[in-house]
């Protein structure tokens, strides 16, 4: 019997060893790959970005989400600086005709990635490539008449109508130069393109969302501190948090605010900031709406009702900033017109539907930005104020515009994201901002007034852009087509110092 | 004295090739139906649950024109029918279509290196779980009732009500981010590296997966361990060991391939789930890559592919079941 048990304790004592043995080879395994470098040098000359999506294509003119617009600004030559417009390959932008023609001066010597000279030509093959649809342009595009190259090294805009900004709307994402031989063919956005930007795409697979950009040898500018950007895709917003934690990427692209709470001292937040973006409490109110809200005095009241302070606190973690009004570069002082005030609310109830109290169905999208669910949930809480049920209903985004068209929706919270950074696009693209979340609709023809102040803006000189500004802020807290609520940031997370890259503007990252 | 006979021995398998036939064939042809409704089933959900393609690709500047001209370029201002047509037309070719997200890319580029993922996350969890499940299942039925067989159990059934996402960030905050020994999620460059990627979400699946398999193969070495022959054997003094590798794991293996096959799907499910946290490029990311797009021939695509893959997976465990036991047959 001590033979047997002798027998059984070493047997099991060889088992507990050799499992240990097993597990402390795969630990040791494991940590000979290693999961990335902490080492600051290291990070300097290697950036590793884990965006959120994918990119679905190389194409500047058909990529509509942020991962697509951050690659074009790193590998794809610009006239124009986004957001400010300052001159990169163009070196002089001058404007005649009341600024309908805009004559643009090339530097000298500019050079595509593969040493092949970029010439006028180019950028008149381009541009005619965007003119024709479908592009993700919008009307920045749409607004050029003609383009032609008088010489090698000089390009003529014509405009249909005057644009005193043009210079900035030069820098959409989309309006990048490829060569002239090869834009206009169908494969050149199979692979990576060439183009002008301080960076080439070395290597990459789209459908993975893996790719590796290295600097541009004959990039016209001085080239960046960072080497080599290497980018993956992770869906899930922990997921690229662990990874920045754990040292396996130093640059994780939107996070939301509710992981952002004890975060380590090594990592820092980059607020990304869209020019003319905002959340927004949508109304149907368009043509044909038979909804409560089609009510100016109820819009007025829900506009008074709601609690910006709190939404930007309490729903969006304090990271955005109370909205009141349209969200100008220069943000207007308007906060009187949209202050909270619930006694003056229920006052602008009297007589309407929602007199005696009533219920609003409001479309909760949950899946498209991690803003929207916790301020419509701060939305309903707001409206129970003043006698107004909120019924929400979850909506996915993709099947959005299938519901919209119909009666059976009230509101929705929303954000905008502006393409540019004018007066005159900020303008257009908030007031109407209804048109991308509930296509066809519009809602200028509801208010014919603001769509009239909104083409003046468009043509107006500097000296009266401020006048009409004011006219627009005016008329807009009387009709109130949608509530503003609040300005819109996305929250990138680094490891990596502000003196490598700082808070992106928008869509484009900045790379010192 | 029948009884004293093994169900399943590890002798080889004879079948006459008539009964050959009928066993294969049967299957097959259950099979070929299935993928054929499941086509028509996706692409009318598809249709029915669809957004706009070119809305969601060309972002919110584009203008209604562009939009418009966008979804022209792809037929979808064709009349149901012709879609309809035009898809299965496709399908007869063995063309998925071309995406909407990636403009003029094949469907079949974009799924395939998906389904490779997927299918490696797939059969891995599988391979870990029967590695697992096997030597525990059988030890917990010779220790019935004993504390080996409690703490098996008892650890099976804490597995088994670990949701899949939240076992995942359990693993990545603890393995990754606290230990620093495997990637928190992201895939490798190559073979090799992509193991290291793997390692988590297969782990994470292999947690609510294995559990299953430790059960059946418990329920039926304890059946097997009691039976006649097996006592006979042991009484002639055959070693416990060759007595479980001979008679007890053979028996173990129909009820397994019977799991395999129906816990395929939840698999595939579950794979959906851990390409989201681990940001796999799997069949899950290109479905929720696509449905973020409202691309149609995409989501169509992983959805048909995933419908072959789970009918094949019951296919060759009902074949393999069949041949192992002649009573199915």
């Amino acid at each position: 019997m001590k033979i047997t048990s002798k027998i059984a304790h070493r047997g099991r004592w060889k088992t507990c060893a050799a499992s240990a043995a097993v597990a402390t080879s795969m630990l040791a395994l494991a940590a000979c790959g290693g999961t990335g470098s902490s080492d600051p040098a290291a990070a300097t000359s290697v950036l590793k970005i884990v965006n959120e999506a994918d990119i679905g294509t190389f194409d500047p003119a058909l990529n509509g989400n942020t991962e697509g617009h951050r690659l074009d600004y790193l590998t794809y030559g610009y006239l124009t600086k986004f957001p400010d417009g300052t001159p990169e390959l163009a070196q002089a932008l001058k404007p005649t005709d009341g600024n309908k023609s805009w004559t643009v001066t090339l530097r000298p010597g500019l050079k595509f990635s593969d040493g092949s000279p970029l010439t006028s030509k180019d950028v008149v093959a381009s541009f005619e490539r965007l003119l024709k649809p479908p592009t993700n342009t919008g009307e920045v595009v749409e607004n050029i008449a003609s383009v032609t190259a008088p010489d090698p090294n000089t390009v003529l805009f014509k405009l249909r109508q005057p644009d005193v900004a043009f210079a900035k709307s030069l820098a959409i994402n989309s309006a990048a130069i490829f060569p002239a031989a090869n834009v206009s063919s169908g494969s050149f956005f199979k692979t990576p393109p060439i183009s002008a930007g301080p960076y080439v795409i070395d290597k990459g697979d789209l459908a993975s969302g893996s790719y590796t950009l290295t600097q541009n040898p004959n990039y016209w500018g001085k080239a960046a501190s960072v080497k080599e950007i290497d980018f993956t895709t992770v869906n899930d917003g922990g997921t690229r948090l662990a990874q920045l934690e754990s040292g396996q990427v130093n640059y994780a692209k939107s996070i939301p605010a509710s992981q952002l709470k004890g975060l380590p001292s090594n990592l820092h937040i980059n607020k990304v900031a869209f020019p003319g973006s905002m959340i927004q409490l949508l109304l149907n109110d368009g043509p044909g709406s038979s909804s409560v809200t089609t009510d100016p005095k109820i819009r007025q009241a829900i506009n008074l009702a709601v609690d910006r302070e709190q939404i930007a606190k309490v729903a969006l973690s304090g990271y955005m900033a109370p909205l009141y009004g349209i969200p100008w570069a220069d943000p207007s002082k308007q906060a009187d017109a949209f202050s909270r005030d619930t006694t003056k609310a229920k006052q602008l109830l009297q007589g309407t539907a929602c007199a005696n109290g009533c219920t609003i169905k409001l479309l909760n999208i949950a899946d498209f930005n991690w803003q929207l669910p916790p301020v419509s949930q701060v939305v309903q809480q707001n409206l129970k104020d003043i006698g107004i049920n909120v019924e929400l209903v979850n909506q996915p985004s993709a099947t959005i515009g299938k519901v919209t068209p119909s009666d059976d929706w009230d509101g929705m919270v929303g954000d905008t994201g502006s393409a540019l950074m004018t007066d005159s696009s900020v303008a257009r693209l908030s007031l109407t901002s209804f048109q991308w979340w509930t296509e066809p609709a519009n809602d200028l023809p509801m208010f014919p007034e603001l769509a009239s102040l909104e083409a003046k803006l468009a043509s107006a000189p500097a000296k009266k852009a401020a006048a009409v500004r004011g006219q627009i802020d005016t008329e807009f807290a009387k009709e109130l087509p949608w509530i503003p609520l609040t300005n819109l940031y996305f929250l990138d997370v680094s490891s990596v110092p502000a003196s490598v890259v700082e808070s992106p503007i928008g869509w484009r990252l900045n790379l010192k | 004295m029948a009884t004293l006979q093994p169900i399943v021995s590890s002798r080889a398998i004879r079948v006459p090739r008539a009964a050959l036939y009928r066993v294969i064939a049967a299957p097959i042809l259950k099979a070929l139906v299935v993928t054929a409704l499941v086509a028509v089933i996706t692409f009318i959900l598809g249709k029915l649950v669809l957004g706009d393609p070119g809305r969601a690709v060309l972002g919110t500047a584009a203008s209604q024109q562009s939009v418009d001209a966008f979804n022209a370029n792809l037929g979808l201002d064709d009349p149901f029918p012709v879609q309809f047509a035009h898809y299965f037309g496709g399908l007869l070719h063995g063309d998925l279509g071309t995406s909407y997200a990636y403009p003029g890319t094949p469907v079949w580029s974009l799924v395939w290196p998906a389904l490779q993922v997927s299918a490696s996350v797939a059969i891995l969890t599988v391979i870990v779980s029967v590695l697992l499940s096997i030597p525990l299942g059988v030890l917990a039925a010779q220790r019935k009732r004993g504390v080996v067989d409690y703490l098996v159990r008892g650890a099976s059934l804490v597995a088994l009500s670990i949701p899949w996402a939240f076992a995942g960030l359990v693993l990545i905050i603890v393995v990754a981010v606290k230990a620093e020994v495997l990637p928190a999620g992201g895939w490798g460059t190559g073979p090799m590296s992509n193991l290291r990627f793997l390692v988590l979400p297969v782990g994470t699946l292999t947690i609510n997966l294995c559990p299953v398999f430790v059960r059946a193969v418990r329920e039926r070495a304890a059946v097997v361990l009691d039976e006649p022959h097996v006592e006979a054997a042991l009484a002639r003094g055959v070693p416990k060991v060759w007595v479980v590798i001979n008679h007890v794991v053979p028996n173990c293996i129909g009820p397994l391939l019977t799991l395999i096959g129906s816990n395929f799907g939840a698999l595939l499910g579950g794979a959906a789930i851990v390409d989201v946290v681990f940001g796999l490029p799997g069949l899950g990311k290109a479905l929720t890559s696509a449905a973020a797009t409202s691309d149609l021939p995409v989501m169509q695509a992983v959805a048909l592919l995933a419908g072959i893959f789970v009918t094949l997976a019951n296919v060759f465990a009902e074949i393999a079941q069949r041949l192992l036991d002649p009573r199915l047959r």
